[in-house]
């Protein structure tokens, strides 16, 4: 994969927030000199499911509201709202916010993971990018083909973890930023060569 | 046929089951808020207020749920 030169990328936004280059993020444990290249979350065409999911429950609780609506008890109609609100409101809920916060973050200095699995279990799993000995992206599938999203894997040296990124989209963008933050933490350390 | 006795428990019955799952969602709104603040104390986005805001209106949701459930109830 060829490396970028980390000058020249222009700040974009695209797939929803799903790839961003340059955004305007900061991450806690950012340091003053460290620059955050590129954000990233799953694709939104693997997001696809929940959110048909949530349209048809609503379309169903629609349905039966009107349907009890002609029994003329308001109250059972307004109990049955509020339950099947909750429950849809709640469910797409979830599923944005577990899309929303499994971020990956490739900085300058470092690479985090984010993985959030709701609200009993998150896992942040960060190396410096010059522990990493590769980076490799792999697409697969009819619809990682057709949409261009797929997984990256970096792997680190010694007993650091390695970090996956799953179904992000431009994944050979992404292992090109990778190697170009690889390249620059290489030419800092050895500023003569 | 349902007796007099079997319809009251029924309904009782709806009525706590109502009751227990509008509570568990006010529990379940409290904590996703707090996952949901410290995790957007942890990555500063541009989105990160509005996700904090929508959380938050959920949580009065749930709340308002409740008293109408429990007002149902007594």
């Amino acid at each position: 994969m060829t490396a970028l030169d980390l000058s020249t990328l222009i700040p974009r936004n695209k797939a929803l927030g799903a790839f961003c280059i340059l955004p305007n993020t900061r991450y806690s444990q950012q340091e003053a000199d460290e620059k955050i290249l590129l954000t990233l979350r799953a694709s939104p065409y693997t997001q696809v499911i929940w959110v048909v999911n949530s349209v048809l429950a609503f379309t169903l609780l629609t349905a039966l509201v009107v349907y009890l609506t002609s029994f003329g008890n308001t109250l059972v109609v307004v109990l049955s709202l509020l339950v099947g609100l909750s429950l849809i409101f709640t469910y797409a809920w979830y599923n944005f916010l577990i899309w929303y916060y499994n971020l990956g973050i490739v900085s300058t200095l470092r690479i985090v993971d984010i993985d959030y699995y709701g609200i009993s279990k998150r896992v942040t799993t960060e190396t410096r990018v010059n522990k990493v000995a590769d980076a490799t992206a792999k697409t697969s599938g009819f619809f990682g083909q057709v949409f261009n999203y797929g997984d990256v894997f970096v792997v680190t040296d010694g007993p650091e973890r390695n970090i996956e990124f799953l179904n992000v989209p431009d994944p050979d963008i992404v292992v090109s930023i990778i190697n170009s933050a690889m390249g620059a933490s290489l030419a800092r350390k050895k500023p003569n060569a | 046929m349902l007796s007099s006795l079997d319809v009251t428990l029924t309904w009782w019955l709806v009525k706590a089951f109502l009751v227990v799952f509008s509570l568990m969602y006010v529990l379940y709104s409290i904590v996703l808020l707090g996952q949901v603040r410290s995790l957007s104390r942890t990555v500063l986005t541009e989105t990160g207020a509005f996700v904090v805001a929508v959380t938050t209106a959920q949580l009065v949701f749930a709340v308002i749920t409740l008293l109408i459930m429990v007002l149902y109830s007594v």
